[in-house]
């Protein structure tokens, strides 16, 4: 294989691709040295804005002849550094594909681009009575194509599952600059799920041009419940019950006295700040079973000892109540120079337990901790304060939100819910999985990507670092539930 | 919580055959012999033959749920369990598998069912058991046994392998333990049947499915349409009223009551016909003429065309809200085919009658038996990947051969 010098690519990205596109300059290409998770900076060789899928296609083309490294980027709202640029690679950003392409309201699809905003997506369908039910926080800035490659959550993902329960096709760009199509207009199809595979997949098996994702009709009602607690048990006791009643509700989530103080000062939402957890529990679905299952849960939470218990009235207020807890995360960065968010699932029914030990790494690590938590399925988000000016403090941080991600696992849980592994997790993949299922998973990549080009060096690590990981002395297979870890070479 | 798990360790290990599957596969790959995987057989019509020749490994030997939580809504059971004993631990505490898949006489088990992707009616409102895997134990082509996914409702960690393995048919591994979520009973459920063409009732379902209701199967068989409704108790009771005209008291009971063209199901009709439906057993599936074959469509629940309106409608039956259409008869497998691509799906042969076999063991579909064909013929660039996935899990390529395609 012949070498390409950054300017001899860049020459011949250019003769294809608006000049103005191709980035090569250092302070032009300065914003996208990083994603979401700004701890991890690269400089790339070269950034490349394509405005069509024939130009996406002849780059690719030209990368692989080359095998320049590419880092698939839509709006750069991640937060596992999965979007950091290679430095001997090329950031391939999807910002020009912005199209809503249709939607059908009849079949209740919409075909869009892959750096749609996943907010324009419901905008887009409200005319119809339609909404994109996967809302991640971020849903006012992040796109539809990052959100197919972390296979994105968000609130209401208990009651309407995250993206991968709401794509219904790809259009995807190979390695190689092969256009396939996964999936169909049907809910299902022939063979193996490679659908299934690309969702969350992160940027690692291929580029995506266009995605087809399902419709819901907007629930006649949505109504939210805000419950204070005098403890995070009672409150995680609430929520099983809440569950066990046969109520599904469309999103509950949990903040400790932290998150609460945090979220009040910055929304002023009337979060009751004296609670040690707060519950956000929103029923959605038509009048009569808004009406009935509000009820329900209020006079279940009065039972189980709410200390509050108060239910949005209006639109407005839901809308306020909901202010707090979705700007939580900004809120507790008002409080500290820096904060880092990390992403374990757990066993709800580990939440005691789980909430304690990080209390306890917090103050082993003297470094701050709020909580906000997906309660209704699982997923934990502390938020880590710190100060990156602070020499080694950030490196300290990470060290705890490791700590944090093994006790994920020690559970029964798993180390990223929704946010990926990118760069930030890799090491703590190690914990989840032995070297024959990361070995599995890098023949997976091969059979996709046999030069390994794309997005290489996220989200499954070399065995060796593996082994070195944990070699640290940290690591000892904590995984619970593993009937067959320890009867021999079988179970390895 | 539920007595399942008061029970001790040792009534677990009672039926679990996991080591010797990994040995029987370690054994398979060592010698490289192919093997064929099987439950109780209660889908071997699907996808194509396998050579007889070829040694079965049963998972029958290796059942029981190993775990189950009500509070989590996470259900852990062995490969060879059945759906009705999943079904019996689940009612104990009003729960159930999030979707519907098929019971086929209370022989299906979880392993084949989530291998074979299987979806009840409910499929566009509660999915399909790739929807709710959580997590598998499966052993590879090597025999390695590796564990994928987890049981919690959120894991992006790695490539998604569980999901994989829906629809894979046992050609990438051996699946042992299977992580499920469940749900709660619906608090109620009524079905409405209308008298209506198959043309109105793929518009009426497609209407209705878009609007929010508490819509959770919509199905058309035989010139009548059938809506189930479930949730909460008024909301059911209010989606009937404004379907049903007429000024009597449409409160849930579980009597069936005739309103013009429209009646409300009996609990137990509507329990009968959703089941026989999901499970192939209604008429339309079993009175097939000797020239008949069965053809099953995945497409765009709206597709409606001059093709449709020109088949008789009895030859017709749609589920899924319009997105999965069954046909029979005596048709050119090209002509469907363009149908199916023209509405977005594709179109596979279900059964085979004895003249369409002789047709096609004169063209270079290679299949034998009662094998099933895809069309359209998949994507050279997919078909590479595929291959290259599937020896990536199986190198000595002795799962399931020819099971999918006879390439694979």
């Amino acid at each position: 294989m012949t070498k390409i010098t950054p300017v001899e690519l860049s020459e011949k990205l250019t003769s294809f691709i608006n000049p103005d596109y191709v980035i090569s300059d250092a302070e032009t290409q300065k914003v996208y040295e990083c994603d979401g998770l700004a701890a991890y900076c690269e400089m790339p060789m070269l950034v490349v804005l394509p405005e069509t899928v024939e130009q996406v296609q002849r780059a690719l083309q030209l990368f692989n002849q080359y095998e320049i490294p590419v880092v698939a980027r839509g709006s750069g709202t991640s937060l596992s550094a999965g979007a950091t640029p290679h430095k001997e690679g090329v950031v391939l950003s999807l910002a020009k594909f912005t199209n809503i392409l249709h939607i059908d309201p009849k079949a209740r699809t919409a075909r869009l681009q892959p750096g749609v905003r996943n907010l324009a997506i419901s905008e887009a369908a409200a005319e119809h009575g339609l909404y994109y039910a996967p809302d991640p926080s971020s849903q006012i800035a992040c796109s539809i194509g990052g959100n197919v490659a972390e296979n994105a959550g968000g609130v209401h993902c208990l009651k309407y599952g995250l993206t991968v329960h709401n794509v219904l096709k790809i259009n995807m760009l190979t390695v190689e600059g092969e256009l396939i199509s996964i999936g169909s207009e049907g809910l299902d199809n022939y063979g193996m799920d490679l659908l299934a595979l690309i969702n969350g997949s992160e940027g690692m098996l291929g580029v995506i041009t266009e995605i087809t994702v399902k419709l819901l009709p907007i629930p006649q009602k949505a109504q939210v419940i805000l419950a204070g607690f005098d403890s995070v048990q009672t409150a995680g006791d609430a929520v099983g019950r809440v569950i066990s009643q046969g109520i599904i509700p469309g999103g509950l989530e949990m903040m400790d006295s932290y998150a609460i103080k945090a979220a009040e000062a910055f929304a002023n939402a009337g979060y009751p700040l004296d609670a040690q957890a707060l519950l956000l529990c929103e029923l959605d679905g038509t009048e009569d079973e808004v009406q009935a299952n509000t009820q329900q849960v209020a006079e279940l939470f009065t039972k189980l000892g709410a200390t509050s218990v108060r239910i949005s009235q209006n639109e407005t207020e839901r809308a306020l109540f909901w202010k707090g807890r979705k700007s939580a995360f900004p809120a507790v960065g008002r409080l500290s120079p820096d904060y880092y968010c990390m992403d374990g699932t757990i066993p709800r029914g580990q939440l005691a337990y789980v909430l304690t030990e990080i209390n306890r790494l917090s103050k082993e690590y003297d470094l701050r901790v709020a909580n906000v938590f997906h309660a209704g399925d699982g997923n934990l988000h502390p938020l880590i304060l710190f100060d990156a000016n602070t020499p080694g403090e950030f490196e300290k941080t990470e060290e705890f939100g490791g700590r944090i991600l093994e006790l994920c696992v020690e559970v029964g849980g798993c180390i990223t819910g929704e946010h990926g592994v990118g760069l930030e997790k890799i090491r703590q993949m190690a914990t989840q999985f032995n070297d024959k299922e990361i070995a599995q998973f890098h023949l997976i990549k091969s059979a996709f990507d046999p030069k390994t080009t794309l997005n290489p060096g996220k989200g499954i690590p070399m065995l060796k670092r593996c082994q070195e990981y944990r070699s640290l002395g940290k690591y000892k297979d904590k995984r619970k539930d593993c009937a067959h870890q320890s009867t021999g070479e079988n179970h390895a | 919580m539920s007595s399942i798990q008061q029970k001790s360790p040792t009534d677990f290990k009672a039926n679990d055959d996991t080591n010797n599957l990994i040995n029987q596969i370690k054994q398979a790959a060592d010698n490289k012999t192919p093997i064929r995987i099987e439950g109780n057989g209660t889908k071997r019509q699907l996808g194509h033959s396998i050579n007889s020749n070829h040694a079965v490994v049963s998972t029958r030997a290796h059942s029981g749920i190993i775990n189950y939580d009500p509070v989590e809504l996470v259900m852990t059971a062995r490969a060879g369990t059945t759906l009705a004993e999943i079904d019996a631990v689940l009612a104990e505490n009003q729960q159930t598998l999030a979707c519907d898949p098929a019971r086929f006489n209370g022989q299906a088990t979880i392993g084949g069912s989530l291998a074979t992707n299987q979806a009840g009616p409910s499929r566009p409102w509660l999915g399909s058991l790739r929807d709710h895997v959580l997590g598998v134990n499966l052993i590879n082509g090597k025999g390695e046994y590796l564990r994928f996914g987890g049981k919690v409702m959120k894991n992006v960690a790695g490539y998604d392998v569980s999901r994989l393995q829906a629809g894979a048919m046992g050609t990438l591994g051996l699946m042992t333990e299977i992580s499920v979520k469940v749900l709660p009973f619906a608090s109620a459920s009524m079905t409405v049947r209308q008298a209506l063409s198959q043309a109105e009732a793929i518009s009426n379902m497609n209407l209705l499915a878009g609007q929010p209701t508490p819509l959770s199967a919509a199905s058309w068989v035989n010139g009548y349409l059938y809506l189930q409704f479930s949730g909460a108790q008024s909301a059911v009771e209010n989606a009937v009223n404004s379907l049903v005209s007429g000024t009597v008291n449409k409160k849930f009971t579980t009597a069936s009551r005739k309103y013009n063209n429209s009646e409300i199901l009996s609990l137990e009709q509507a329990s009968d016909f959703w089941t026989q439906l999901r499970d192939q057993q209604l008429d339309f599936f079993n009175n097939l003429a000797a020239d008949e074959s069965l053809w099953r469509f995945s497409i765009n629940p709206t597709a409606w065309d001059d093709f449709s309106n020109n088949v008789d409608d009895k030859a017709w039956l749609a589920d899924w809200g319009g997105a999965l259409r069954w046909l029979k008869g005596d048709f050119n497998q090209e002509k469907l085919s363009d149908w199916a691509q023209r509405h977005g799906g594709e179109v596979t042969l279900f059964a085979q009658s004895q003249k369409q076999s002789q047709r096609d063991s004169q063209n270079e579909h290679d299949f034998t038996g009662a094998g099933q064909i895809t069309l359209p013929p998949i994507n050279p660039v997919i078909q590479r990947i595929q291959t290259n996935i599937k020896n990536s899990f199986d190198p000595n390529r002795i799962l399931n051969i020819g099971r999918l395609y006879h390439w694979s």
